[in-house]
């Protein structure tokens, strides 16, 4: 990720903060030239592997977005180490490999999503 | 809820038999899925009953179609499915043309305001008393109006009248008169732009229809050289065009 184009938030797992990512996520996907449908799209991303970091009982998360043209990288990280979609329920991934163009799990863990 | 050795049974009956009633127990089991999916895509300016209904018809679908002896568990197989079916209801369904937001936003009030006075007055309503009953200007009112009669776009194909006549047939051709008339109006600029050399040279190859080799020996040259005269004048009038 360019550090410099790079808007990072940590997050403590707490549902009542689920409503500010999908805020930063729509400003975000905003500032790639998204369409209302996609910038929803990304939303609804952005949720559910929140929802799922905030299942897993981990005490936070740090969540990093890259905004370029028409191009959308979005990484989470847990702040304990743990899988990012450890307490994913069976939609979790589907759904997002139904949205994003790629969603890649990392050996540590951390979730990478790229939504051209 | 995941997947048991008993729904595998269930979808292998049904694949067997074709019984719908096994196919219905199925989807039972795997309503949820629907509810769950239809939820996330809320706010989108669709009903989320209409929501439920698509991906409820999209979870029989794939109820239909899984196989369990693919790799893939039934949820696998159907999130993907019931949502590529509500993503394709927006796209179908959905106004072609998007209104701007604030329009957007202003058009619940407005419809509202439109129906409660039209059942009031026993008839439609002006845009200013839909403005007063809303506290937005008349302007924004008929432009919200109008912004929702644009979205609603008819088909080329459509029949339009009792003949059958379709748009399509009631739409002019460009009249190549037009392009002619262009034409001959950048060929004289051209032509003011060359000395008499190289305008008789294009008006004997372009007006005239003469050969290289005919212009040649009207000059008294070779082929060679008016070849490359008429790339000079090509490049000539290319660079003056483009700088005016």
């Amino acid at each position: 990720m360019d550090s410099n184009r790079v808007i990072k938030v940590e997050v403590p797992s707490n549902k009542d903060f689920s409503r500010i990512m999908r805020l930063t996520a729509a400003g975000a996907a905003d500032a790639c030239g998204f369409n209302v449908d996609m910038i929803e799209d990304v939303k609804v991303m952005v949720s559910e592997v929140f929802g799922s970091i905030i299942e897993s009982g981990c005490p936070g998360a740090v969540i990093s977005f890259e905004p370029a043209e028409g191009r959308l990288v979005v990484l989470f990280e847990t702040c304990n180490g743990e899988p990012v979609l450890k307490g994913a329920n069976e939609m979790t991934v589907p759904i997002l490999e139904a949205l994003a163009g790629s969603v890649d799990s990392d050996k540590n863990g951390s979730l990478r999503l790229v939504i051209e | 809820m995941t997947q048991t050795h008993n729904d595998d049974k269930l979808f292998e009956e049904y694949i067997r038999t074709g019984n719908i009633e096994i196919r219905n127990l199925i989807v039972e089991k795997y309503y949820y899925m629907a509810k769950v999916l239809a939820g996330k895509f809320l706010n989108r300016g669709v009903d989320y009953d209409d929501l439920l209904q698509v991906a409820s018809l999209a979870l029989v679908k794939a109820a239909e179609r899984f196989k369990p002896d693919m790799d893939n568990k039934f949820s696998t197989f159907a999130t993907p499915t019931i949502i590529g079916e509500i993503k394709k209801y927006f796209r179908d369904k959905a106004s072609l043309i998007r209104m701007p937001r604030k329009h957007y936003e202003l058009y619940p009030s407005i419809k509202n305001a439109y129906d409660t006075l039209t059942h009031e007055m026993n008839m439609a309503p002006t845009p200013l008393q839909i403005a007063e009953a809303t506290g937005n200007s008349p302007e924004e009112v008929i432009e919200v109006l109008e912004m929702v009669r644009t979205g609603n776009i008819s088909s080329l194909d459509e029949e339009f009248d009792e003949e059958g006549y379709s748009r399509m047939e009631a739409l002019g051709d460009p009249d190549p008169g037009f392009e002619g008339i262009e034409t001959r109006d950048m060929y004289e600029r051209a032509l003011s732009l060359l000395d008499e050399n190289e305008k008789r040279v294009i008006i004997m190859r372009y007006n005239q229809g003469m050969s290289q080799k005919d212009i040649a020996d009207n000059f008294g040259v070779s082929q060679m050289y008016i070849s490359r005269l008429e790339k000079k004048i090509y490049s000539k009038l290319r660079k003056k065009l483009d700088s005016n």
